[in-house]
């Protein structure tokens, strides 16, 4: 079928055929059950629709999408031998500028005669009347063709300001309201206080305010009480570990193998370096570097080794396979789509086997890219994990937070130990003296050798420079060059997406003539260049973007913004977003105080049903829980078994991380209610935090309770009507409890000596009211 | 207010009325997914065809059973016993095991006849099957591109052999949605002897939206993870606290007009009831004696391929989409003749009584059953003593299909005289799915999923439903 995305360029077919059928079945046109929604749904795509009428047309913005989708799969910059030789990424013979009726491109597509009409009705694919329209006023207008906007550098762009009543607005502020306002829509107002902190500390740090936090935040009267939020937050250390989840998706982190055998190996040190890059604010380019070709940097450090980790993410088929040569060059594959997907916005990998269909990128170019990677020592022969491993001489200072709970031992004693359970090695990269002769791959079989090719970078993208050598280091330091169109916009639109919930280029993995153009293509210039002259400073761009008023506004919207701006493309309200997995279990654990805020170390194994391990492999090693604080260790240490996910973090869209990951999924299922609810280890959060409710509210009354708990996990007090619901609650079941102390205890099994003294039917009750408040949706939600 | 209140009730009774609108919860809380609607990604049009089948049951023998010792019989094999596979038929393969540079014939130690009116060749290792041969359709013609075991299930799952990809059974739930409320539209059941390990990979969801990966019934624990409530939590606190949650979430809904939200209290809805659909689905202790004879089964006893056929009856019953067996224990390299034999009597009755008893309740012409592992085994030995086994074969191998709009009692393709390489009527994998996409309504080249710029699908780009198999 034709694109659905949000268009700019028409309306979508969707819209206009509007049968239901995207609604899984044709029953509930009849139904209109879900009218409402449908209703929003169309709206929303009529408002992406850009008014083109009254502007300009752009080929790369209007025209270009149209002709990718419907023609360039024949005719496009992909196709060796092009459909009746004709080419319709550039100027031929199909368009006559100028000339609408007579070009052959109008007649073909408007062909009544299912012979002639383009294209053939076998693709199913049809323009729409505007799609034709469009490309008529552009033929029209003169045929214009110019580079897809991407591939063109990013300038900057002046900022639309000063607006009236805009003062202290950020250059973020006026590039929305200027959209806004040719829209017709309102910002919303800035969100409370109590919101904000909430919404800013979850986003930061992944980490829920403490109360001692909240109320330091509404009684701080300094006029600039945010700005010194956000530089607080900043300054954690939890700021690395949550800016680090984004990245483990992102350079496929795991700790096995992957593959049926999924053999653990030990990959944690280049996690910690992760974190510890993110809370140091390493400059983005040096990050890249580094990671890409920390080997290679003269005098390498250790540090600068264990970055190259990244790389060494890919899976590796272990066992008696035959092929090595095959799962060699898989592991290449994997790592230009990772490059492609995580630095360049592009969906390289397409050209593994045929020139790409929709960008310029050839097979040759791809397998010039390949050269780059395949100088790796040749590894994998056997069952066992191979590869070239660093020995990591661990600093004593950093001992401390790897050593097991209260373990009283000196460093030597502790470093033997992680040595012999293997903990002390790195996966690092390492460079061969002499490079392989690469060729292309026919079809991109292993066997199957073509033309010989020397390293090299697609030259839409532009050229490594002279005297740089075309190397993996030359490559990295050619990333992040200034001039490089992509790395910069791809890396501020995902730092968009994590706290807007989507990219200002939705498909954050695509830029090219396929991926969606942006919703605001001024600003994502913009905040591309401000990154590249900032010096590449992540820190600075996550700075702009949360104290900026777009993303301080209300997250509170009526129907009708709603349903105008259904997905919060145009920004006329705050953002609201269920957590991501390994937040959902952060906040639950911070909320009950049982949350360890260990940072580093080796992965840990969090309480897991023990069924989950029927008719598994034992290869990565038995699942054993670990002791004392390891069990409630944040997210990104679980240890991350790629064939058997972590459940609880799986069933809330955590991937398994085979292959590299930029945009997850927001799933809404039962099976996350059931862990909200049953989850063993919710469960227990939910009896700590009861017992906190108890222990630590300063009142004694159930409303001071409540008044409290909600405090704790939703930074704000409870309405005087949701307080009374919850009396009403906690009273039926303090009388359920105290006429059944044996389903009390029941429910109390295993609270910690601290709650000892507790009575059970207090205990029992409390965690009844703890476990529902953890699992509201407003809990699991930013907002 | 009132007006966003009587949205948000006419969202939810339709969440939760029964059955009509033929659209199951967990399909229509992925619809209000807006992620799902924001890529674009909603496939349309692909019903092209009045479906025959309405939901299939996939029995995968997880390790590649011998087709030429349970379907194809070879007598040449027989003949040549012991001496040379001809160099013009091995050409230049690799094996997975066999390390010979002349690897040797081996015959079928076990018997063949022909059963049904259609005369099906069946092995004496299947005496329970051979009866049901008037309802199979034998395809003998199968081959699959990839030899190892992860990468071999995972092409037969999902059509590559590369992980990342939706599964058959992701797809069916993406594109048909389920038909029945409290249970999903994917459900996995697994058996049998724990030789390679089962990858959760093999039911993903890929690039598809999440919540259409399979769901693992469990025969240990909860048959669901966190199905059961915490100890001392009874129904009746648990549906207290449900209400209480509803309240609360709709006046989030009141106050952000989320339509995530109104997924969210759908969801607890739906699990509530998952926690007595599932365990009811489970017991199969109200099931008649016969029943229980009939399958090879007793109640209480759940882990088995036996249990799981009938639980499969039961879930086919109920409407779940796509219903996966995973039996273990198939990779047979050694001792092939006593772990053949276990093998098959662990399957033979149950798979059998499957078909009889989906037959007798009217459900098997509009339930798809499939069988087949992930590749055949070598018609040459692997080792020479009398503990001697078979290697994985993945140039020409056997499955069955039966109901659900295939022509029964027939057989479909051959492989050469030395049962190696798939010769007429060839089938490839993509063939297959088309052919099963089509049983159920689906034109196998109109169902897509938009992911990194291009339209997926299935069958990738190739495919041909299989018109002479079906009715």
């Amino acid at each position: 079928m034709p694109s659905a995305k949000p268009s700019r360029t028409g309306k979508s077919p969707r819209a206009e055929n509007g049968d239901g059928q995207l609604l899984h079945s044709g029953s509930l046109k009849s139904k209109g059950a879900v009218t409402p929604i449908a209703a929003a749904l169309l709206a929303m795509l009529s408002l992406c629709a850009r008014s083109v009428i009254a502007q300009q047309l752009s080929f790369s913005q209007d025209i270009r999408p149209i002709l990718s989708e419907n023609c360039f799969e024949c005719h496009g910059p992909g196709v060796r031998e092009p459909k009746a030789n004709l080419y319709l990424h550039k100027r031929s013979h199909a368009i006559r500028a100028g000339d609408s009726e007579a070009s052959p491109l109008i007649q073909r597509v408007q062909a009544a005669e299912p012979t002639q009409r383009m294209p053939p009705p076998a693709t199913g694919k049809k323009l729409s009347e505007a799609q034709v329209e469009l490309l008529k006023r552009w033929i029209d207008s003169g045929a214009d063709f110019d580079k897809h906007w991407a591939f063109v550098p990013p300038k900057r762009p002046a900022v639309p300001w000063p607006r009236e009543g805009g003062r202290g607005d950020s250059a973020i502020d006026a590039f929305v309201r200027d959209r806004l306002a040719s829209d017709g829509l309102q910002p919303s107002p800035r969100a409370d206080r109590r919101t904000l902190v909430r919404r800013l500390s979850l986003d930061v740090t992944g980490l829920p305010p403490s109360l001692s936090e909240v109320r330091a935040f509404l009684h701080d009267t300094r006029p600039n009480a945010y700005e010194q939020l956000v530089e607080r937050l900043l300054d954690s250390p939890h700021y690395g570990e949550r800016m680090a989840q984004e990245w483990m998706d992102a350079a496929r982190y795991a700790d096995t193998t992957g593959f049926a055998a999924d053999h653990a190996r030990t990959m944690w040190h280049y996690r910690d370096w992760i974190i510890e890059a993110f809370n140091s604010n390493m400059p983005f380019d040096q990050f890249t570097i580094e990671q890409l070709a920390g080997d290679m940097l003269p005098h390498a450090s250790e540090s600068q080794k264990i970055a190259t980790g990244f790389h060494r993410n890919s899976m590796q088929a272990l066992g008696n396979n035959p092929r090595k040569e095959e799962f060699r060059i898989k592991g290449i594959v994997d790592r230009l789509d990772t490059t492609g997907r995580v630095w360049l916005g592009m969906t390289i990998a397409c050209a593994e086997c045929h020139d790409h269909k929709y960008d310029p990128i050839s097979q040759h170019e791809y397998y010039q890219l390949f050269a780059i990677f395949n100088n790796i020592p040749h590894y994998g022969k056997t069952f066992g994990v191979h590869g070239p491993r660093l020995l990591v001489e661990l600093e004593d200072t950093t001992l401390p937070r790897i050593e097991a709970d209260g373990a009283e031992t000196d460093a030597a004693t502790l470093k033997a130990k992680l040595a012999s359970e293997g903990l002390l090695t790195a996966q690092v990269m390492v460079e061969m003296d002499t490079p392989r002769e690469t060729h292309i791959l026919v079809r991109g079989n292993f066997e199957n050798k073509g033309q010989q090719v020397s390293p090299g970078v697609p030259k839409i993208l532009g050229r490594i420079p002279e005297g740089m050598k075309v190397d993996r280091l030359g490559f990295a330091k050619w990333l992040v060059d200034a001039e490089n169109p992509l790395v910069a916009r791809v890396f501020v639109n995902r730092l968009w997406q994590q706290f807007f919930g989507i990219g200002l280029v939705s498909t954050v993995e695509d830029f090219g003539n396929q991926g969606e153009f942006p919703s605001h293509p001024e600003l994502l210039d913009w905040l591309a260049v401000e990154f590249v002259e900032s010096g590449w400073d992540m820190r600075h761009v996550v700075q702009l973007i949360v104290t900026s008023e777009t993303y301080k506004q209300s997250s509170k919207v009526d129907e009708g913004v709603r349903s105008k701006d259904f997905y919060n493309r145009l920004l006329a309200r705050g953002p609201r977003h269920r957590l991501p997995a390994e937040q959902v279990r952060d906040n639950m654990l911070a909320i009950s105080g049982l949350l360890s805020r260990k940072i580093g170390g080796p992965s840990v194994y969090p309480l897991q049903p023990s069924q989950v391990g029927e008719f598994r492999d034992a290869t990565a090693g038995e699942w054993k829980t670990s002791p004392g604080e390891d069990r409630f260790r944040r997210g990104v240490y679980t240890f991350w078994q790629r064939m058997y996910p972590y459940p609880s973090l799986a069933l809330f869209d955590a991937p398994s991380r085979e292959r590299s990951c930029v945009r997850r999924n927001r799933s809404n299922t039962p099976l996350q209610a059931l862990v909200l609810l049953n989850d063993p280890v919710a469960f227990e959060a939910a009896r700590a935090f009861g017992g906190r409710i108890l222990s630590e509210s300063e009142s004694g009354t159930d409303p001071g309770r409540i008044g409290y708990a909600y405090e704790m996990a939703l930074a704000r007090r409870p309405s005087d009507a949701e307080s009374q619901m919850f009396q009403a609650f906690a009273h039926k079941q303090r009388e359920r409890f105290a006429g059944s102390p044996d389903s009390a205890d029941s429910v109390v099994d295993g609270r910690r000596p601290v709650h000892a003294s507790l009575p059970p039917v207090e205990l029992a009750t409390w965690t009844m009211v703890a476990s529902t408040i953890l699992a509201l949706d407003e809990t699991i939600s930013k907002q | 207010m009132m007006q966003r209140r009587a949205s948000l009730e006419r969202t939810r009774r339709h969440f939760l009325s029964n059955g009509a609108a033929g659209i199951g919860g967990i399909a229509l809380a992925s619809l209000l997914n807006p992620d799902l609607l924001a890529g674009g990604n909603v496939a349309t049009g692909f019903r092209r065809y009045a479906p025959r089948a309405k939901r299939v049951i996939s029995l995968f023998m997880s390790g590649g059973p011998s087709h030429v010792d349970l379907f194809d019989p070879k007598p040449l094999l027989a003949q040549r016993d012991g001496q040379l596979m001809p160099k013009s038929i091995i050409k230049d393969h690799q094996f997975a095991m066999i390390k010979e540079s002349d690897p040797k014939i081996k015959g079928s130690p076990w018997k063949f006849s022909k059963h049904g009116d259609a005369g099906l060749d069946v092995s004496e290792l299947l005496p329970h099957t051979a009866g049901a041969a008037d309802n199979l359709c034998l395809i003998r013609s199968l081959h699959t591109e990839t030899f190892n075991h992860g990468p071999a299930i995972s092409f037969m799952t999902t059509g590559s052999a590369r992980y990342g990809r939706p599964t058959l059974g992701a797809w069916l739930s993406y594109g048909l949605g389920s038909e029945v409320q409290d249970l999903p539209a994917f459900v996995v059941l697994p058996s049998g002897v724990k030789i390679q390990p089962l990858l959760e990979s093999y039911w993903s969801s890929g690039f598809l939206p999440s919540q259409h990966q399979g769901v693992e019934f469990r025969s240990q624990g909860d048959p669901v993870l966190f199905l059961s409530n915490p100890k001392g939590v009874g129904d009746a606190a648990r549906r207290e606290q449900l209400d209480l949650l509803e309240q609360l979430n709709r006046n989030q809904f009141d106050e952000f007009n989320d339509p995530e939200i109104a997924a969210r209290i759908a969801g607890f809805e739906l699990a509530y009831r998952m926690q007595t659909s599932v365990p009811e689905l489970m017991d199969t202790s109200k099931e008649s004696k016969a029943t229980h004879e009939l399958y090879g089964t007793q109640p209480g006893k759940p882990l088995s391929f036996a249990n799981n056929c009938l639980l499969a009856r039961r879930l086919a019953e109920r409407g779940v989409r796509f219903i996966q067996l995973f039996d273990m224990g198939w990779d047979h390299h050694s001792n092939l003749a006593k772990d053949l034999t276990r093998q098959c009597r662990g399957v033979d009755q149950a798979m059998a009584a499957l078909l009889t008893d989906l037959k007798q309740r009217g459900l098997l012409e509009e339930t798809l059953v499939t069988w087949g592992g992930e590749f055949g085994r070598t018609p040459i030995s692997q080792g020479s003593g009398a503990d001697y086994g078979r290697d994985h074969h993945p140039y020409g191998f056997c499955m069955w299909l039966a109901g659900g709009g295939i022509k029964p009692g027939m057989t479909f393709g051959t492989t050469d005289e030395f049962g190696y390489h798939a010769r007429e009527d060839r089938v490839s994998l993509f063939d297959l799915n088309a052919t099963i996409l089509h049983c159920l309504g689906v034109d196998h080249e109109q169902l897509t999923y938009r992911f990194q710029g291009r339209d997926f699908r299935l069958t990738d780009v190739e495919g041909e439903p299989i018109r002479a198999i079906m009715l």
